[in-house]
């Protein structure tokens, strides 16, 4: 059927923001989209007392049903591994005991990895992970950012996946949360030469926030029909014969290529599906609480098993923001004065919508290219309509860029769409809401610390105009905190320049890329900003499952989140030895609409002056391609 | 072979980001 083709009346304005003409009468997004969109804030903001409430009670010792029942198996787990709960750390050995039990984890992820051949739980007899793939995984998931160069179900053992990967997303998750708990008691404490102790924090995180709530949240979504089993793979006869595609290839397992160098296929039928299970629903629910992300399937939270009812994929994507909103309040009420919370938790909420708001909108309104040849991207009760590449049904646009952006502003990473196939612009959101340093709500526990050093470069830029010494809930700000803080901002950023740099300029490199040009680029860029901020999310279109994309985005995976941490507990450990100052009349009120709008602008400048030039080569250039500007 | 380079490449990290506490804590020991 011939469709009708629209005439294309676009000035140049409408071209350069790549919007389709809009007709009379045309919906760009249904009112079911905003209401869910405003559920999700509502619900999201609604929580954020409670649970900063109960968080703030268990890093203070004051939960009484917790000191009755569980104090004796905390102080068991004490006794047995020869901890002191009440000797108190200085910064340094803080800092120590939390890279020794990081190396201890990804040690033992390595090993599972290596060994899972031998090891139990092993249905579909999957040999050994190679070694420069579980040197990515065991860094990955022991540094909360889950990048996942490897496909689920066709790598990882039920036991690896569980053993490996489900523990480390615990414990990563806590050692961010205890790191931003240390440099809380910092601001709070005065003349102190301790900031508490690692493996109390790492303790009471685990068993009583994270544990508990991932327990609730995993029996709902096996409620809701996610798998939880050890079962091996079912193979099942498909209801009609699908013919594809498959490359072919030589004695040596490589593809093989005609003269023109493309891969040569022959035709193949498949009659039967293998469909893979799993204990996914334990994952999964810790996966997004902890802000991890890495799936037990290759295809994350697209997978029906990984997200099956929009109810789960409504908790999912709340449970990723979840414990990093709430802990703004857990912060505010650390420090005696829970506007202070408010504030970041304003800040970060203006970003998220900001951001939030661009990446729904370049979805929504579709690609211009495809509206030119008259396809219909409206939306309506027949279609979610906009750009639909990549992206479930099920979901349709708006759950799609809801996720998209949680995901990025959070260090999370999982997805349940591909992020390849947003428009440029879409694409663009995930990509420098990571790039911003991901404290916009940010990992748990890392995402708050982050923002707490822009506060501090705030508040410094600060009395440097009006020409007083900074100060910070009572803290004055000195040369030693403001390097460290330097350090914290700059290495993440030089990191991602570097490592694109590197990779667009070897062969090893460019290698991986599928797509040429700009989007390739892109690929690139995404993958380095995703790993350099312990994000974890992939762009797609990118092999990275190679020795030298695993290890280089392994090593930059390490420098990320273990050189921003010391530095952090160096300035808690500093402030923490200072006295506090009373409020006078020159201090800079930290919880007004001043100082968000403040910390708001530190934030989008640090980001948009580091990363303003090469977005401009990746998404935005091929944004301008799209809509025809030349 | 690879597995000594990758455990290597860990512990190695792991052993340089302790030296950095202890150079950190210099610095601010020596106050600034």
């Amino acid at each position: 059927m011939d469709l009708p083709v629209k005439p294309d009346t676009r000035d140049r304005v409408v071209r350069l923001l790549g919007r389709r003409i809009i007709f009379p009468g045309e919906i760009l997004m249904t009112g079911n989209g905003y209401l869910q969109l405003t559920l999700y804030l509502v619900v999201l903001l609604l929580l954020v007392k409670p649970l900063g409430t109960y968080m703030a009670n268990v890093y203070e010792g004051r939960i009484r049903l917790i000191n009755r029942f569980c104090l004796p198996f905390e102080n068991l787990l004490y006794r047995l591994c020869r901890v002191k709960p009440a000797q108190e750390m200085h910064w340094t050995q803080y800092a120590v005991a939390m890279l020794i039990f990081n190396v201890l984890g990804a040690l033992a992820v390595y090993a599972l990895q290596r060994l899972q051949t031998y090891l139990p739980l092993n249905p579909q007899a999957f040999s050994a992970v190679s070694p420069d793939s579980s040197f990515n995984t065991a860094v990955s998931f022991a540094t909360n950012t889950n990048w996942q160069g490897y496909g689920g179900e066709t790598t990882m053992s039920y036991f690896t996946q569980m053993a490996a990967l489900t523990v480390q997303n615990f414990l990563s998750a806590a050692t961010g949360m205890a790191v931003l708990v240390a440099l809380i008691r910092g601001f709070a404490r005065q003349s102190a030469e301790t900031i508490g102790n690692f493996w109390v924090d790492l303790t009471r995180t685990t068993l009583y926030i994270l544990l508990p709530l991932a327990f609730i949240f995993s029996l709902v979504y096996v409620g809701q029909g996610m798998v939880q089993t050890f079962s091996t793979y079912q193979t099942v006869p498909l209801v009609q014969p699908v013919e594809y595609d498959n490359p072919k290839l030589d004695a040596a397992g490589q593809s093989v290529k005609d003269e023109k160098g493309n891969p040569v296929t022959e035709k193949a039928v498949a009659k039967e599906q293998v469909i893979a299970l799993g204990p996914a629903a334990s994952q999964i629910a810790i996966k997004q609480l902890g802000t991890n992300g890495g799936g037990f399937f290759n295809v994350n939270s697209a997978h029906p098993f990984e997200n099956p009812t929009p109810l789960s994929n409504f908790l999912e994507v709340l449970s990723i923001l979840l414990i990093s909103a709430a802990l703004c309040y857990t912060f505010g009420r650390m420090v005696g004065d829970t506007r202070q919370g408010w504030a970041v938790l304003a800040a970060m909420t203006i970003v998220f919508v900001a951001m939030l708001a661009l990446c729904v909108g370049s979805e929504q309104s579709g690609n211009p290219l495809l509206a030119k040849q008259g396809v219909d991207q409206t939306a309506s009760a027949m279609q979610a309509g906009g750009n639909m590449e990549g992206k479930e049904t099920r979901f349709g646009v708006v759950n799609s860029a809801l996720w998209a952006t949680a995901t990025t502003v959070a260090s999370n990473g999982s997805v349940n769409s591909m992020h390849d196939s947003f428009t440029p612009l879409g694409g663009l959101v995930p990509m420098w809401d990571m790039q911003l340093g991901e404290v916009i709500f940010g990992g748990v526990g890392s995402g708050l610390y982050g923002m707490l050093i822009f506060a501090i470069v705030a508040v410094f830029v600060a009395g440097l105009m009006i020409g007083r010494t900074p100060e910070y809930l009572g803290k004055k700000l000195q040369a030693f905190e403001m390097k460290m803080s330097a350090v914290a901002l700059l290495l993440v950023p030089l990191v991602i320049l570097v490592g694109t740099a590197i990779a667009v300029l070897t062969d090893a490199g460019k290698a991986g890329v599928a797509n040429p040009g700009a989007h390739g680029f892109s690929e690139i860029l995404y993958a380095f900003s995703s790993v350099a901020n312990n994000n974890g999310s992939a762009f797609a279109g990118l092999s990275a499952n190679t020795v030298f994309y695993n290890t280089a985005l392994g090593i930059a995976i390490l420098l990320g989140r273990y050189w921003l941490a010391v530095p952090v507990l160096a300035i808690a450990g500093a402030l923490a030895a200072k006295k506090k100052i009373p409020v006078s009349a020159g201090t800079l009120p930290t919880h007004t609409p001043l100082f968000v709008a403040l910390l708001v602008g530190t934030v989008i400048i640090v980001g948009a002056l580091a990363f303003f030039p090469v977005l401009a080569l990746g998404p935005i250039v091929e944004h301008l391609i799209m809509v025809g500007v030349h | 072979m690879m597995d000594v380079i990758f455990i290597a490449l860990m512990v190695g990290f792991f052993v340089l980001t302790i030296g950095l506490v202890y150079g950190f804590d210099r610095l601010l020991r020596r106050g600034s």
